[in-house]
């Protein structure tokens, strides 16, 4: 059963010739309980997408169901609800309030559902034990290191019980180590029952994932179930050049994967293609 | 919304305020310095226009009158009485009037010449080269409001003519003492003897007003013995109980007669003349009013500057809380709350500080600003509101936007 329908999303930037179109056209079916990996060059429109999904941001076109619920044109305060009790957004750089502790930062969204202090308290100091982090509530975010600060900032997402959680490069900013305790969380979060969508550009950690959907242009190129524990065959073509170490090896991945895609890209279009002359017959 | 929610809203708030307070000092330093300036200048103001007004009323009544020169008070000239007398020519006195002459004109009573001398003043610790000496007899009294701390005032029965009374600064200037009943002091070479000396009167402030506390008040006759007839007279007052209008008119023929036919002078009631001031005081309230208007604009916009410089900041915060779940609504209430608590802060310190200047310009000057409850209240009020009004103008601007593009301002 799906828990997010998006049929025909297109996302335009700016106006007149200034406009640059961020979303294509994305038709995209993600199942409860799927865990999916979003690749893609930068530039692709992979925030765009996840913005959208997450009721950040509003398509310029197309229709989005989530849990059954068409959720593209809600009022504000329809959609602040929706992000409150079914989604929980994870960003690249935290997104903490600086000003709040840890624990106040974790149990935030309750304040918004109208949860007692006691009880958000409660509730707050599990999600943090949960995240493994229980030792730092009354720290506040400026004292903490950035995988610790994206642990808080899981223990926040979830601290609601949403049904999908939304990562946006969860590890981007964190080291090796680090990357894959954020990622064994999710993992763990996975397994209690969570959809989780991310977006990544390290090809080793589609282990983790279900699915993998890469993204160029605006448009969705592949999508690939793929099974836990190993990499995503597509994205394993990007590790080919395997002893990746300096920027500028980075950089030589990067176009590796641009080379990759735009193979995709063809092989896919030519299909379509084959599809629509199919059609025409 | 529960109560408890309230509750809530209001302890994050003292955290998150807890938690920026440098940039809340600036902001409540901001509401504190147009609170206090719009209540000090409203005070001054009011404080001015009170002693004015209290010097006016006192000395205006019915039957009571006053002689002058036309020159100084045309119906439409800007001089009036007492303001500005030292600057007056002394071709517009009285000196050719008859002043003791006066008293026996039909209806007429209590005859008091105001004239002004200014000459060489030597007590036993100091003296003047250049003295103010008020020519003058026992009505005065009726008409200025002038009180005797010690002593009677100049002419009482059983006084010589040589008795002089003293305001209470000069007493101190001249004789070291409040009160050196008995003295002599010497005017232009002659002796007087000091039979009183009047409580203090309360000037003007900033007027150019004859000051009462330095001057010596002496007889007219005995003025003008001493000065060679130099003792200029400005004004002459009397009073005039019935058959007001008749009295004043055979007077005013009588008067023109004794001048060559010229009419150079003018019989008002002291009333009338207080209305004249009047005017001035209106001007002086209009004027008030008016830099009060200024001053609050000012404050506002301090308190105002404040609040806004941290909308960037702010916007991404607004973003955070909207991202997870806060609704429109809420945020806006949490802003209410936290610019609520900080306006509250400053208003009570702005008060506080209000006072202090007050008590400060009340011991260093002659200006006493009047604070009243309303006028807190109406500033409190004011400058709750701004802060209120721009406390959350970050909260209602991105109450507009989708939470991307606040989240997006850094
Ligand atoms: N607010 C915006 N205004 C104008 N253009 C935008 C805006 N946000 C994104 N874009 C454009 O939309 C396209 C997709 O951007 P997006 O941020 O979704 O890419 P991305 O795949 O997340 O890239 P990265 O991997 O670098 O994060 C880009 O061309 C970008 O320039
Ligand atoms: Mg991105």
């Amino acid at each position: 059963m799906s828990l997010i329908k998006l049929e025909g999303i297109s996302k335009i930037f700016g106006f007149g010739d200034a406009s640059s179109l961020a979303l294509d056209s994305i038709s995209l079916n993600i199942d409860k309980g799927e865990f999916v990996a979003v690749m893609g060059p930068s530039g692709s429109g992979k925030s765009t997408l996840m913005n959208i999904i997450g009721l950040l941001d509003k398509p310029s076109q197309g229709s989005y169901m989530l849990d059954n619920k068409y959720v593209a044109r809600l009022k504000p305060n329809q959609a602040a609800k929706i992000r409150r009790d079914t989604i929980g957004f994870v960003f690249q750089s935290y997104n903490l309030l600086n000003r709040l502790n840890i624990i106040n930062n974790v149990s935030l969204p309750l304040v918004y559902k109208g949860v007692s202090s006691s009880r958000r308290l409660k509730l707050a100091t599990e999600i943090l034990d949960r995240v493994g982090i229980s030792e730092k509530e009354y720290f506040y975010p400026n004292q903490l290191s950035g995988g610790q600060l994206q642990s808080a900032a899981i223990a926040r997402a979830l601290i609601n019980n949403p049904k999908l959680i939304i990562a946006d490069e969860p590890t981007g900013n964190l080291d090796s180590v680090s990357s894959m305790l954020i990622m064994e969380l999710l993992t763990e979060i996975h397994r209690a029952g969570n959809t989780i969508i991310f977006v990544t550009h390290n090809p080793e950690l589609t282990r983790y994932a279900s699915r993998v959907v890469y993204m160029k242009d605006g448009s969705i190129v592949q999508d690939e179930v793929t099974p836990y524990g190993q990499i995503a065959k597509t994205a394993k073509l990007l590790l080919r050049p395997s002893l990746m170490k300096s920027d500028e090896d980075n950089l030589a991945g990067v176009s590796v994967l641009m080379k990759t895609i735009d193979r995709i890209d063809k092989t896919s279009k030519t299909k379509k293609q084959k599809k629509s002359s199919r059609r025409k017959k | 919304m529960k109560s408890s929610v309230l509750i809530s809203h209001f302890k994050l708030s003292l955290d998150i305020i807890y938690n920026t307070r440098w940039r809340n000092f600036w902001t409540i330093l901001g509401i504190v310095i147009g609170l206090s300036s719009v209540i000090m200048i409203i005070a001054i103001g009011d404080g001015i226009k009170q002693q004015v007004n209290y010097q006016l009323n006192d000395s205006s009544s019915h039957n009571k009158f006053v002689i002058q020169p036309k020159s100084i008070n045309q119906p439409d000239s800007k001089s009036n009485f007492v303001t500005n007398l030292e600057n007056i020519s002394p071709s517009g006195s009285l000196n050719y009037l008859d002043v003791a002459g006066l008293n026996s004109f039909k209806g007429v009573s209590n005859v008091a010449p105001y004239s002004i001398l200014r000459t060489k003043i030597i007590g036993t610790v100091s003296s003047y080269k250049s003295g103010v000496v008020v020519g003058t007899n026992q009505y005065l009294n009726n008409y200025l409001s002038l009180s005797v701390n010690a002593g009677s005032f100049i002419d009482q029965p059983g006084n010589p003519i040589n008795s002089a009374v003293i305001g209470q600064n000069l007493a101190e200037k001249l004789f070291g003492e409040i009160t050196p009943l008995g003295a002599t002091v010497n005017i232009n070479g002659s002796p007087f003897i000091v039979e009183g000396v009047l409580n203090p009167v309360t000037n003007i402030p900033f007027s150019q007003l004859v000051d009462f506390n330095n001057s010596v008040f002496i007889d007219y006759d005995a003025a003008q013995n001493i000065s060679s007839n130099n003792a200029f007279v400005y004004q002459i007052f009397m009073t005039i109980n019935t058959n007001k209008n008749s009295v004043v008119k055979s007077l005013q023929s009588h008067l023109d007669e004794i001048n060559g036919n010229q009419s150079n002078t003018l019989i008002t009631t002291l009333s009338g003349i207080s209305y004249n001031s009047k005017r001035t005081l209106d001007l002086l309230t209009r004027l008030i009013s008016f830099v009060a208007a200024i001053s609050l604009l000012v404050g506002g916009v301090g308190i105002m500057n404040v609040m806004l410089v941290s909308i960037a900041e702010r916007t991404h915060e607004i973003g955070i809380r909207k991202a997870i779940g806060a609704t429109n609504r809420q945020i806006i209430f949490q802003f209410l709350v936290e610019s609520a608590i900080l306006s509250f802060v400053g208003g009570i310190i702005g008060i506080v500080l209000s006072y202090l200047i007050d008590l400060f310009i009340i011991l260093s000057t002659s200006v006493k600003p009047i604070i009243t409850w309303q006028l807190v209240v109406f500033a409190s009020l004011i400058s709750i509101i701004i802060g209120l009004i721009f406390g959350s103008i970050p909260a209602i601007k991105a109450a507009k936007k989708l939470p991307i593009d606040s989240l997006r301002s850094s």
